[in-house]
């Protein structure tokens, strides 16, 4: 069945359908909510708040786009509106230190973990913007747009927050032994 | 230039280098710099190959579970057209429910009236009277609430309104969130269940009472909506409280 069929079904009710189309996007809808917020658990709550809105608004989906787009183009909005309203109680400080890497058996994996877990102590206000550009792949603009701001803070605010992650790195010891870190990122 | 360039403008010249000579010159001369140049840009590099996460494995179910709740707490049906927050919805329901209870209420209270002067004239006993009268003052103490309460709620949706958002320009411009004032719709809340309390007490007496009967289904239609939305802030204020 394809995604338009399945659409038209999940319009009206049909609830295997709709766990259908959750089943396609699922991921990439937790994946950037997850990276947005740094939380597991706002992440879980967000992630579902996205799927009930979009499934509340579907009758609002004109198929101009892919389905996957505009879901996560809505979560990346929940999760965004989310931080706005959170920007002045940031958990998070920016000196919160990184694990240290000690004889690392995987370089893959601890590299992945520790970039993951440097975005996670990341300010919100540094994090959502490295993740829209750097991972997402989202231009200036486009953030500049979502985040209502001008594409030169959107620009500013990046290179910041690049600063502060090569700091968390460095701490956590991947780059402490010049060759050894630098191999790993 | 002697001294190394900061992180941020090397990060800068990683994406615009045209728009930095002099530090692009820098990187050329500067073992150091080219250095760190080199450690961002592979970080960048890694950071765009993150893969997806799993989510979790019992989300399917909890989102069901949302939309179910939704349903049993909706008049109208959870799928088909419909606004997406409950605020849009009262807006797009509420005037014209609102205005239907008045005019059905008004009615009531004309045909109370009616009514009750038909019953006292024909009263034999002082009591029959007496009886009646503060029925009928008391329906109209009743309107008045209502009224009141039907047009704070107005108020409360009218940020919204305001704002001229429907659900699509909402999310074309990001979702904005909506002002809700969570005090106001609380205390609202309490006064309408005072209302269905009253209307409950008033269709005791008068079983028959149509009008009582289309204004409960009303306050209640009213009561549940309110519910969902003060539910939501609620759930809200505790992923924000992070």
């Amino acid at each position: 069945m394809d995604e338009r069929e399945l659409i038209a079904r999940a319009r009206a009710g049909d609830r295997v359908a709709m766990g259908e189309l959750y089943e396609a996007h699922s991921r990439r809808v937790y994946t950037v909510v997850r990276r947005l917020v740094g939380d597991d658990h706002l992440a879980e709550d967000l992630s579902q708040e996205a799927w009930v809105r979009a499934f509340e608004k579907l009758h609002l989906f004109r198929g101009e786009s892919a389905f996957g787009t505009w879901i996560y183009r809505l979560a990346t909005n929940v999760a965004l509106n989310r931080l706005r309203r959170s920007s002045k109680r940031d958990r998070v400080e920016a000196s919160a230190n990184l694990p240290r890497v000690v004889n690392a058996p995987d370089d893959l994996v601890v590299n992945r973990r520790v970039l993951s877990l440097a975005l996670d102590r990341l300010p919100p206000g540094y994090r959502k913007v490295l993740v829209l550009h750097d991972v997402e792949g989202w231009t200036h603009e486009e953030i500049a747009q979502s985040l209502d701001c001008s594409a030169g803070t959107s620009k500013s605010q990046l290179h910041k927050a690049r600063a502060r992650m090569r700091e968390m790195i460095a701490s956590s010891g991947m780059h402490e032994d010049g060759a050894r870190g630098e191999a790993r990122i | 230039m002697a001294e190394h360039l900061s992180i941020e403008r090397i990060s800068a010249l990683l994406d615009e280098p045209w728009a930095d000579r002099e530090g692009e010159r820098h990187l050329e001369t500067c073992d150091t710099c080219r250095a760190e140049s080199e450690r961002l840009s592979r970080m960048r590099m890694a950071l765009s190959a993150l893969g997806e996460l799993d989510a979790p494995a019992d989300e399917w179910r909890r989102i069901e579970t949302r939309l179910e709740r939704m349903r049993g707490t909706t008049v109208s049906s959870a799928i088909g057209p419909r606004h997406g927050s409950v605020w849009r919805r009262l807006l797009a329901n509420g005037l014209l429910q609102a205005a239907a209870a008045v005019a059905l209420f008004a009615g009531g209270v004309v045909a109370g009236l009616q009514f009750t002067g038909s019953r006292a004239g024909g009263a034999d006993t002082p009591g029959g009277m007496g009886g009646s009268v503060p029925a009928v003052v008391s329906a109209a103490g009743e309107d008045r609430a209502v009224l009141n309460v039907l047009s704070e709620l107005e108020e409360l949706r009218a940020p919204l309104r305001q704002a001229g958002l429907d659900d699509e320009q909402a999310t074309a411009a990001g979702d904005r969130p909506e002002e809700f004032d969570a005090v106001k719709a609380a205390r609202l809340a309490a006064r309408l269940d005072g209302l269905i309390r009253a209307m409950q007490e008033r269709l005791q007496g008068s079983p028959d009472d149509p009008f009582a009967s289309a204004y409960l289904i009303q306050l209640m239609d009213e009561r549940a909506r309110l519910a969902e939305a003060i539910e939501r802030s609620v759930y809200d204020a505790r992923t924000v409280a992070w």
